[in-house]
């Protein structure tokens, strides 16, 4: 809605309040990036003195490495399957009878809302059986459990947005209803896909309790951060989440000048 | 319209290919390889931190090498044993580690479950020097700690004798207690104000409840309440002496009391898993770690040792605080069992007093 | 261009044969339902029926005995502290999602409008928090919100106040900390419903002399009613799972279900108490997609208008 203006009271609060929320989303991980050029050996705010000593620490490390290693590895095969298995499965429930179509979401959805403890021995029990626990024949179906949900829920609230008649009007022109699918259908729904993506990528990246039962000597971030926080609170972890944070800017940065996701907003303008 | 679709279709295909190559070099999280009973491999658990280097230096390597062995190291989660992991992989006969370190209540709850491998005493010739009533007959009990007062020596003065101070009105939103081994908490309470540690009945929580008004949390680990202590949280919580010793060499003013109510001495007992893979070595391994050198290394960190031959400096003995066995015989007596029996009820009234 | 290639087509009017066509192809399409059906019938439908049947074991000095017992159900009903838990969940839960959402929406209506460059700026801000392990986060928070921390500190250097606020270790840390992290999964849903309205439709109650707020509460506000209400259900399912969050900032004084299953399975090795708390808490969230769902029908974008 351009013509409206940018000037209107209505937009001025808008934009104030959309600067108090990015305030209050960036302040945690503004004190941790301070915080991680500490040169004590403890958090405090303010720290008394800096110094790179923690990001040596952390970086030297084989353990710190190991652990990020194994976690991006997961989550780069999580991220893709879940989102193909739960864009697939949110597609057939929109496409799909009315009827049965509620109890299916829920059941999709479900895994989101048992406590992943619970969930976490019952996976682990299944897989001490078919010995495969510590591995990632174990983990990766585990994650893909609690992050398809989100994928079905993201990709479904763009569906339900879609106007079908687009698809149809491609498959009239003589497309086929794949070839609709990939050209019309995907490219509009593409903020659902690109949110239930990151969500599936993170929820994986960050998970715990669930890989603290099937993992006997696999080491990801999440399990090293909580056994390094039981013996001491130390600046290390805010280096860890510092480089986190830092590497996930660099993408976005990468992204906006690649263009990629200006394509995906000219679609639908 | 197709124009502007087609990245994304790269976009969706280079994603497959990054999988592909992913999934191909994923084998280096290796599918363990679930060794059968070999000789030479033991598997121990590691912990964080200067302890855990401590035992890794100390414990570990010097064994490992002395029988030419490979050992497996298993990240201890927490510095606790998984006890609900542990239980399911004794049942599906394929425990994670070779040794496990046992609080109190948890050895009982392992024994009711059927989930330790007996230790013979001969087994064990270091047996020899130790107190009697460190040994068992599913392994041996060490890394004695206490827990007693500790405080901020530059805002608490005279230093509080009693663990009643927790309850003095000065300090209000001042003070923290343990949600980690609750149990401790409950048992402080009834010393403090009942002369014995049993029974927790609604007195106790009388008592906890007159002490609300000066908590400012629980704390849920030992690292959480160092933070309470160095961010000026609190100025004094019941906590372990290894933990103050060490705050205390980095300079805080912060020091450990042991009431004159009584204090409480704790220890694991290190035993060994059914289906371990390699009981044998185990075993060796707990007589070696029961030497002297072994143990005084442990010392020098802040715990106490079950082994009678080992000898303290004057500044060791103000750390360690169990240096003999008449400082050990003022502890409280505690019953295990009747915790482990407890703790439903115990929970259940600690998780009504918080939320009410 | 045979009538069964469009399924959608189907009209009120359409002639039966096409119907039948139509209901074929809508069976077929829960085929593609299928892999996340085989999956989660193995990790999720085992250990959920291992769930169920551990809630009726019996537990009795650290041991279990399988069988058929309701002592666990007994126990929640009458003992009186798991209720009471339970409702402080709930309400935990509606005071999060309730200012959550509150948040979210004027976030979501900010970024539609943006142009792209900066919707990617903001998307990055908003999953930022998500970017760092859940117990970091929260010690940074409790740097901020802390008794000597930078609000404290803040106010009292500028004469404010004079004795440090209680901002943690209470209901409010907790849900500035959960807000915090779980704004995303209000936003993100709420933007893909904005993002997908024609604006057309904004500007033709426009043209006719509707005020900006009228265009938003009659036009806007329906037509985003889907994404809401699926930002609704996310945060209030997400918010009853709590479990960190309120032992590291509400100072273990603010207690939820998920501590006290996690508790009983962690600490007691009460594996069958946790099970049967885990199914009320499940039973609790089925009812709230059940009712969600029914209102997200009433809601619905009406299609091929």
């Amino acid at each position: 809605m351009p013509e409206r203006g940018f000037a209107t009271p209505g937009f001025l609060a808008l934009a104030l309040f959309g600067s108090l929320a990015t305030a209050f989303l960036v302040l945690p991980l503004a004190i941790l990036c301070v915080q991680s050029f500490t040169a004590e050996s403890y958090l405090s705010f303010p720290p008394p003195s800096f110094g790179l000593r923690w990001y040596r620490t952390v970086l030297a490390d084989p353990e710190w490495r190991q652990a990020a290693q194994s976690s991006l590895t997961i989550a780069a095969i999580v991220t893709p399957l879940s989102l193909v298995v739960g864009t697939l499965a949110a597609l057939g429930l929109d496409r799909g009878p009315m009827r049965g179509r509620n109890v299916i979401y829920g059941i999709l959805i479900s895994p989101m809302i048992l406590p992943h403890i619970v969930l976490g021995l019952g996976l682990f029990r299944i897989a001490l059986d078919l010995e495969i626990d510590d591995s990632l024949w174990s983990i990766v179906p585990a994650h893909l459990t609690i992050t398809i949900p989100f994928v079905v829920i993201s990709v479904g609230a763009s569906l339900q947005s879609f106007d079908v008649g687009l698809e149809k009007a491609a498959q009239s022109l003589g497309a086929n209803r794949f070839r609709a699918l990939w050209h019309i259908t995907l490219p509009i729904i593409r903020p659902g896909l690109v949110g239930g993506g990151i969500f599936a990528f993170i929820m994986s990246f960050d998970e715990f309790i669930i890989t603290y039962f099937l993992a006997v000597q696999t080491r990801t971030l999440p399990l090293e951060i909580f056994d390094s926080l039981r013996y001491q609170v130390s600046p290390s972890i805010a280096a860890v989440s510092a480089l986190t944070i830092a590497a996930s800017a660099a993408l976005t940065v990468a992204l906006i000048l690649r263009g990629q996701v200006m394509a995906g907003g000219r679609i639908v303008q | 319209m197709t124009n502007a679709s087609r990245p994304t279709r790269r976009h969706l295909l280079s994603g497959a290919a990054a999988t592909a190559a992913f999934a191909v070099a994923a084998p280096y999280i290796a599918t363990r390889a679930h060794a059968q009973g070999d000789p030479k491999v033991i598997r121990f658990y590691t912990q964080d931190g200067t302890l855990g280097d401590l035992y890794m230096e100390h414990w570990y390597r010097p064994f490992v090498e002395m029988h030419d062995l490979r050992a497996e190291y298993i990240p201890l989660q927490g510095g606790n044993a998984p006890m609900e992991k542990l239980q399911a992989q004794i049942a599906a006969g394929r425990p994670e580690a070779d040794v496990i370190p046992l609080h109190g209540n948890q050895l009982v709850f392992a024994l009711r479950n059927d989930m330790l491998m007996p230790v013979p005493r001969d087994a064990v010739p270091e047996y020899a020097n130790l107190h009697e009533q460190y040994i068992t007959d599913w392994g041996p009990g060490m890394v004695l700690w206490c827990y007693g007062l500790a405080y901020n020596t530059e805002k608490v003065t005279p230093a509080p004798t009693s663990w009643k101070a927790l309850w003095d009105p000065q300090w209000a939103g001042r003070v923290a207690i343990n949600e980690a081994l609750k149990d401790q908490a409950l048992q402080m309470v009834n010393i403090a104000f009942k002369g014995q540690p049993y029974p927790v009945d609604e007195e106790t929580f009388a008592h906890l409840t007159a002490l609300r008004p000066n908590l400012v949390t629980l704390w849920s680990s030992g690292a959480d309440a160092e933070q309470l202590f160095r961010n000026d949280e609190i100025v004094m919580t019941p906590f372990w002496n290894g933990r103050v010793t060490r705050l205390k060499g980095e300079g805080l003013p912060i020091a450990f009391a042991v009431p004159d109510e009584g204090f409480f001495v704790r220890h694991s007992t290190y035993a060994i898993p059914k289906g371990s893979r390699n009981p044998e070595m185990a075993m060796k391994w707990l007589d070696f770690v029961l030497g002297v050198e072994p143990q005084k290394r442990l010392v020098e960190f802040g715990y106490g040792t079950p082994n009678k031959l080992v000898t303290y400096t004057p500044e060791e003995e103000a750390a360690v605080i169990v240096t003999d066995a008449a400082v050990v015989a003022k502890a409280v007596e505690e019953d295990f069992a009747r915790i482990l029996d407890e703790t439903p009820q115990w929970n259940d009234m600690w998780t009504a007093w918080k939320a009410g | 261009m045979s009538p069964d290639r469009h399924p959608r087509a189907e009209a009120p009017d359409a002639a039966p044969p096409v119907r039948a066509w139509a209901r074929i192809g809508r069976l077929r399409a829960w085929g593609l339902v299928l892999p996340a059906g085989v999956l989660y019938a193995v990790t999720f439908g085992i250990p959920l029926a291992m769930l169920l049947g551990a809630s009726f074991a019996r537990f009795q000095g650290g041991v279990t005995t399988p069988g058929f017992f309701l002592d666990n159900y007994v126990k929640i009903a009458t003992d009186g502290v798991t209720l009471a838990v339970f409702r402080n969940t709930v309400s935990l839960s509606l005071l999060i999602t309730a200012v959550g959402l509150a948040c979210a929406l004027p976030v979501a209506m900010l970024m539609r409008r943006a142009g792209p460059g900066l919707r990617l700026v903001a998307m990055f801000v908003l999953v930022s928090p998500l970017l760092t392990s859940i117990i970091v986060r929260n010690v940074a928070w409790m740097l901020i919100l802390g008794r000597s921390g930078m609000i404290n500190s803040w106010l009292i250097d500028a004469g404010l106040i004079s004795a440090p606020l209680p901002l943690m270790y209470n209901r409010l840390g907790v849900v500035i900390a959960v807000v915090h992290v779980y704004l995303p999964f209000a936003v993100l849903p709420i933007y893909a419903a904005l993002r997908a309205i024609d604006p057309a439709r904004e500007r033709a109650a426009a043209s006719l002399g509707a005020a900006p707020w009228r265009v938003f509460v009659h036009v806007t506000l329906p037509l985003a009613a889907p994404g809401l209400i699926a930002a609704f259900t996310l945060l209030f399912i997400l918010s009853m799972g709590l479990y960190l969050t309120p032992v590291i900032l509400g100072g273990n004084f603010v207690v939820t279900l998920p501590m006290m299953i996690t508790d009983a399975a962690r600490n007691q090795y009460n594996w069958p108490y946790a099970s049967a708390m885990s199914v009320l808490l499940l039973a609790s969230i089925v009812a709230v997609v059940a009712v969600s769902a029914v209102l997200g029908r009433l809601f619905a974008v009406p299609r091929d208008a």
